[in-house]
């Protein structure tokens, strides 16, 4: 039986299209039986097929190949595969799909769209990726207006835009138009064994203070408090000093993100790096932790050497073969300063793992419908299963019962409310986060002092600042 | 003869004129054009901007800071991949009887040089890494836990830990060139030496170095040249080419490297390759002066 | 011992000693030899023995790695070789090098020969130029080229082609294989040639029965250097290699690595860079003696 056929009868009945007898009509037409029709009728066939809003919204060309290219970085690229092979594929089966899951997209991609052959539909993530922002400048974007606009494929009686979650979106729009579609939801904080934790009869410090006491007595214990990667100091330069910043003072951190005079010698700024600066002070991280690339500096954690880690939510499907049983590994916002204006609750979090659909692809539209594939509840409900991560469709992970770090990510959320946030300076200024990123393993391994850093970025900041080539960027608290 | 001579030297010629004109030649001359851009590199849009980015590089202190690693290279790399590299012709070569198990090591010290250079750079980053390493564990396994380190991220260490893996497999190619030098002076020099009483020493100084002259300098060229370009171990080893380690080993061609791939600065990225171009065929001239030297006949 | 080490060596230099010199004053033999020995030792051990600790780690299980890396394994993981097999796909990146260097060695030598014999052996206008201009290639920095490159390949319908790689690699090989050949060609003597245009031989007769036997030493060695550039490359796969069926080795393995930060298999990747290593050192001892040879010949008239 030609699958797509039936599907495409099903979306017709879902839209009210044909009333029952013309579908018993057609689905005679189709061959199809007697019971295979009553279910139809009676919408016993499967969620995912019996939700969908309207049949091909978008206007895609049903035997158009369409060419995929995914980051397969912690997430894997298991989640992708199932949209060509169970969503996609089924809906248009005369579609040739070309897939490719792969490391460092701008090596591979570039000379691609310089030609004007790019993929259809790329998850630009990871390291060594394309630079969002030249892509936008250059116009290498389609415009997705049309796919947040068109109804979502499984959430009943909602535009596509109206199924994620709320802001979700927003870093993905520049000067009015959305050309990012954000898909997984991450969660940055503090990293610790739960099962550790309680057996100590330790709590999770709300207070800095009480972090560093806490540290002090870990520390007396023979474990090391704190790690975290050396190798790439942008984890506890985001997670760590940008959530504490924030907290401390939102403005300071927005100043930072629009480039405003001395952003960075705020006193705000000096407060959360004299915190930071005690971690190392203190000799309270895992001794060779400047050596340390990410996994491994994970892997020694896990190995009960380290108790806190900042990380984001991709941590457990990161490390899945290496955690050991008994190991409870939950999420937690930074430790509050003295003075802060949001609440202890307040998380670094954002939506990340961002797709585009290349202009100038052979097949725009039918990028567009793959991302309003994966962008269902079907596509999130998969991704969560499969990866303990959450993506940004509401309401995909209801349900799921997927272990600690997956619980404690969502009630942080829960617990945020309205404090979420996320600095914007490393996707604008590369170059600013990248001296950022240095001053801070400077800092922490004590090569250079507070007021150094603050003026070596600023410096920066200001070089960014007049650099005319440099597209430049607002945002507002 | 003469007139048929053109025959053939236009058939030979072809194809290596050919096939050098297109695949490189021509992606060199359209890399110039590029760095009179500010071409991001994704799309076909190139803003011609004249001389802006060279302009730019000569400000640039983190190119100038990248270009004086690249100064220290071009010193240390040649000088202790030579010396080590003659000890051991020499001694393969005018050791005699003294040497034992020459033909072994002579297999052991070439291999490093036919391991692909992404597994000797694998291999090393894990060598270098503090806890699990090579390096750190031996360190402590005989008392020197002192001297242990982050080797790849160190600001004082992380460059010459990479330099360290160049010269590591390098060596061997160097030894097998002068050990073939060394092998084509006759006997008789040596011979006639240690009747004059001369020592190991001062004949290796006396005989061995003026005759093989035109190896070392050659091999002086090739590593400055390699020290220039030097950027492949830099990423392969330190895990990365935006890693902490990449950064504080930042060696110009890596800079351009990051320009080009990870900040998207096209023009300015083939504008720091023309710069290099240029001082590599500096270098190579002022290296052939400096090295002149009377060739001796045998 | 050295004698006998380099005794291929032979066929291409007139003079080789076969034994090293004895009676030299100043310092004992036996002094020498030690210190002679323990600088050979340590450097052995430095070569070797980040070798070994890579045969090792290959075969535990990643706790094993990352708690007791000094430890021998409890027992030995083959399953890490299998998975390096499979999931990385090594053999059949190994033989898709095989592939392209067996096309590109040839052609590279091929055509670099051809040319430098006219550069060596002829005197027409332009040839001190052309000549320059293929030296000038030696100092390029091959990245500054990747992008136009890529156009380039694409737009001749070569990208992702075992063809188009192999032109490549025979044009990014020219320069340093000119430069030698025709040094080569330089130092063979013209009677040959000149007697064999009285017998009446064509120049094409002459190069490819007189000249090319003649210039074996120099294409051997001009070979095994070629090959082990070519091995070893790895920025023009990775651009214009773009299909996973058809990476190469060494870009398959830096792949493999990059994975590692996002999959964590440790043991895995060991067990990759050793199927990479192992056919590649049987190879290097079995033909050792041709290969430094080949080299020596080389540093000789280069």
């Amino acid at each position: 039986m030609d699958e797509a056929r039936i599907h495409g009868l099903i979306d017709d009945a879902r839209s009210g299209c044909y009333s029952r007898r013309e579908i018993l009509k057609r689905g005679a037409a189709l061959g199809l039986s007697a019971p295979a029709m009553a279910a139809l009728v009676m919408g016993v066939v499967p969620v995912k097929a019996l939700a969908q809003g309207a049949e091909n919204p978008l206007g895609v060309d049903p035997a158009a190949p369409l060419d995929v290219v995914i980051f397969k970085g912690g997430f894997g690229d298991e989640y992708a595969i199932n949209v060509n092979e169970n969503l996609y594929g089924k809906l248009y089966p005369n579609a040739k799909i070309t897939y490719a899951g792969i490391q460092r997209l701008g090596e591979q991609l570039q000379p691609r769209f310089v030609a004007g052959e790019p993929p259809d539909v790329i998850d630009n993530s990871g390291a060594g990726n394309l630079d969002n922002a030249s892509l936008v400048a250059e116009g290498q974007l389609a415009d997705l207006a049309d796919l947040m606009a068109a109804p979502a494929y499984d959430t009943e009686g909602k535009t596509f835009a109206e199924s994620l979650a709320p802001g979700s979106q927003d870093t993905g729009v520049y000067n009015g138009t959305q050309y990012l579609l954000n898909w997984a939801l991450t969660v940055y904080g503090v990293w610790y064994n739960d099962a550790f934790m309680k057996e100590r009869g330790y709590t999770y410090p709300k207070t800095w203070d009480e972090m560093m006491t806490l540290s002090e007595e870990i520390k007396g214990s023979g474990v090391a408090p704190w790690v975290t990667t050396g190798v790439h100091p942008q984890y506890v330069r985001q997670f760590v000093f940008d959530q504490m910043l924030w907290k401390h003072d939102p403005q300071a951190l927005v100043n930072i993100d629009n480039l405003e005079a001395d952003a960075w010698k705020a006193p705000a700024v000096a407060d959360v790096l004299e915190a930071l600066y005690m971690l190392t002070d203190k000799g309270y991280f895992l001794q060779g932790w400047e050596g340390l690339d990410h996994t491994q500096s994970q892997n020694e954690w896990l190995q009960g050497k380290a108790v806190f880690i900042p990380v984001g939510t991709w941590l457990e499907n990161e490390m899945k073969g290496s955690i050991p049983p008994g190991f409870e590994m939950v999420v937690a916002p930074t430790p509050s300063l003295p003075g802060d204006k949001i609440p202890f609750e307040g998380i670094l979090a954002s939506a990340g793992e961002p797709f585009i659909v290349p202009a100038q692809g052979k097949n725009v539209q039918g990028g567009k419908e793959w991302l309003r594939l994966l962008f269902s509840k079907e596509g999130g409900r998969f991704f969560s299963e499969n990866t303990k991560s959450l993506s940004v469709v509401q309401g995909s992970a209801e349900g799921l019962e997927l272990g600690t770090a997956f619980a404690s990510a969502q009630a942080a959320l829960q617990a945020a409310g309205e404090n979420t946030f996320i600095g914007r300076y490393q996707d604008w200024y590369k170059d600013l986060a990248d001296e950022a990123k240095a001053q801070m393993a400077s800092m922490l391994q004590k090569q250079a002092s507070i007021e150094e850093f603050q003026d070596a970025v600023q410096e920066m900041a200001d070089t960014v600042k007049d650099d005319e080539s440099i597209p430049k960027y607002q945002r507002e608290l | 003869m003469h007139h048929h001579k053109y025959r053939l030297i236009i058939p030979f010629l072809l194809p290596a004129a050919l096939l050098y004109g297109v695949f490189v030649v021509w992606p060199y001359a359209q890399a110039i054009y590029v760095s009179l851009t500010s071409w991001r590199g994704v799309s076909a849009n190139r803003p011609f901007v004249g001389l802006d980015n060279y302009q730019r590089l000569w400000e640039d202190d983190r190119f100038l800071e990248a270009l004086s690693r690249n100064g220290q290279l071009l010193i240390v790399l040649p000088l202790v991949t030579i010396a080590i590299a003659l000890t051991f012709a020499a001694l393969f070569t005018q050791g005699g009887q003294a040497i034992r198990g020459a033909a072994f090591y002579r297999i052991v010290f070439f291999f490093p040089q036919i391991i692909p250079a992404v597994i000797v750079g694998i291999l090393w980053s894990y060598v270098y890494t503090p806890n699990i390493g090579l390096l750190n564990g031996i360190l402590g396994g005989v008392g020197l836990d002192g001297l242990k380190r982050s080797w790849l991220t160190d600001p004082t260490t992380v460059l010459w830990a990479i330099v360290a893996v160049a010269i590591w497999s390098s060596v061997g190619f160097y030894m097998v060139i002068f050990i073939a030098s060394m092998q084509s002076i006759p006997t008789s020099f040596y011979e006639a030496a240690v009747l004059d009483g001369a020592t190991r020493w001062s004949s290796f100084k006396d005989i061995t170095l003026p005759l093989i002259w035109e190896s070392i300098r050659t091999s002086v060229i090739y590593l400055a040249i390699a020290a220039l370009d030097f950027f492949i171990l830099v990423i392969v080893v330190s895990g990365g080419s935006t890693t902490m380690g990449a950064t504080r080993a930042e060696v110009a061609a890596l800079y351009l490297y990051n320009q080009a791939f990870d900040k998207n600065r096209w023009g300015y990225a083939s504008a720091i390759g023309v710069v290099l171009l240029l001082l590599t065929l500096l270098l190579s001239v002022i290296i052939m002066r400096a090295t002149r030297r009377e060739t001796y006949q045998f | 011992m050295s004698a006998q080490a380099i005794q291929p060596i032979e066929e291409i230099l007139p003079t080789t000693r076969r034994e090293g010199i004895q009676g030299w004053t100043g310092g004992s033999d036996r002094a020498f030899s030690t210190v002679a020995q323990l600088m050979l030792a340590f450097w052995a051990f430095v070569v070797i023995f980040p070798f070994v600790w890579m045969i090792v780690t290959s075969v535990k299980t990643d706790p094993e790695i990352l708690s007791s890396p000094w430890k021998l394994p409890a027992a030995i993981q083959w399953d890490n070789f299998e998975r390096a097999w499979t999931q990385a796909r090594i053999g059949r990146f190994f033989l898709n090098t095989l592939l392209v260097l067996a096309g590109s060695l040839t052609g590279t030598l091929l055509v670099s020969a051809m040319a430098a014999y006219v550069l060596a052996r002829f005197e027409f206008p332009g040839r001190q130029v052309l000549f320059y201009a293929f030296i000038a290639g030696l100092m390029f920095p091959v990245f500054l080229a990747l992008v136009p490159l890529y156009f380039l390949v694409r737009d001749l319908h070569l990208l992702g082609t075992y063809q188009g790689l192999i032109l490549v690699y025979i044009a990014y090989s020219l320069p340093f294989t000119i430069f030698f050949l025709t040094a080569f060609f330089k130092t063979l003597p013209n009677e040959l040639g000149e007697a064999a245009i009285l017998d009446g031989a064509s120049q094409y007769q002459i190069f490819f029965q007189v000249m090319l036997p003649l210039a074996k030493p120099g294409l051997i060695a001009m070979g095994i250097f070629n090959f082990l550039g070519q091995w070893n490359q790895f920025l023009l796969p990775l651009v214009l290699m773009p299909d996973e069926n058809r990476y190469l080795l060494s870009q398959g393995l830096y792949f493999l690595a990059v994975q590692q930060g996002y999959q964590n298999d440790y043991g895995a990747l060991f067990a990759a860079m050793m199927i990479t290593m192992i056919p590649t050192l049987i190879v290097y001892v079995l033909f050792q003696r041709r290969l430094e040879s080949g080299l020596t010949a080389g540093a000789l008239k280069g």
